[in-house]
């Protein structure tokens, strides 16, 4: 399969860069990393660094970096299957919220909306199926877009 | 994926020497406790001092890890930084682990690679 196409990756990501030096500002910053589960942690690891340099306190970057975590273990799985592609994340600071949105041109939701992350028994032993739970007991304001090829995929996490 | 063994009592002592439980690592660390739980002790006592994040995927391994030892061989909890604790707790997989403060003291560790 050809991997998609980082150009088609809006708005304004750069081309072919698979860790963008991030820009941080007082408001927030953005990055842009390839799918993957190597590739989440260093993901993960940067984010959690320009958090820290912005501030924020440890529970809340500890729940930003775990819903972050499993919107990228999504996409990786789901939205680009076997190969590697470019997620823009863009993390914006609100009085009272992180919000934190992510871009990718990989395939749409299988439903054509993200699942409902009903929390199945813990007596039923599941094995998997937390992710989407997680992400909504999480986060609020989960707005989903799907335009073109791409996907963006917005939520609020309250601090 | 590293995990450190020790018999505490009855008890099987198995220590993931890895700060994150996640997706990257799940499956090595599935490998890891199938082959560290050839050693006896009963119950088997993850602890879990050394982790500091854990993902939906590392959630999944853990209760991999306790169906793969079946119901004649408990898997319990000890140790559970904050981040995990409030995994459990969100996922109310809390309700199906025994769970200890502390974990078991440290005797002669032995050290073994797998996955």
């Amino acid at each position: 399969m050809a991997p998609p196409s980082k150009a088609r990756i809006d708005p304004g990501a750069p081309t072919g860069a698979q860790a963008e030096w991030p820009q941080s500002t007082a408001q927030g910053f953005r990055l842009v990393f390839d799918s993957g589960e190597h590739q989440t942690r260093a993901a993960l690891a940067c984010l959690c660094n320009h958090m820290q340099a912005c501030g924020l306190d440890s529970e809340v970057m500890s729940t930003v970096e775990l819903v972050v975590a499993e919107v990228f273990n999504n996409i990786t799985e789901h939205a680009y299957p076997g190969v590697n592609g470019p997620i823009l994340l863009q993390v914006q600071f609100e009085p009272d919220s992180v919000v934190c949105m992510f871009t990718d041109s990989g395939a749409p939701f299988a439903r054509g909306a993200p699942p409902d992350g009903k929390l199945i028994p813990p007596l039923a032993l599941p094995e998997g199926g937390f992710g989407w739970y997680i992400i909504r007991a999480l986060s609020s304001d989960l707005d989903y877009e799907r335009s073109g090829s791409t996907n963006r995929l917005r939520l609020r996490i309250r601090v | 994926m590293l995990v450190s063994t020790r018999q505490h009592g009855d008890a099987l002592v198995i220590q993931p020497m890895e700060p994150r439980l996640d997706a990257a690592v799940a499956i090595s660390f599935k490998d890891a406790v199938r082959s560290a739980v050839q050693d006896p002790g009963s119950p088997v006592i993850l602890d879990m001092s050394e982790v500091d994040f854990l993902d939906s995927s590392g959630l999944g391994a853990v209760v991999a890890a306790m169906k793969l030892l079946g119901a004649e061989r408990p898997l319990e909890l000890a140790a559970l930084t904050p981040a995990v604790a409030k995994v459990f707790r969100l996922t109310r997989m809390d309700s199906v682990f025994t769970i200890h403060a502390d974990a078991p003291p440290a005797g002669t560790p032995t050290q073994r690679v797998a996955g």
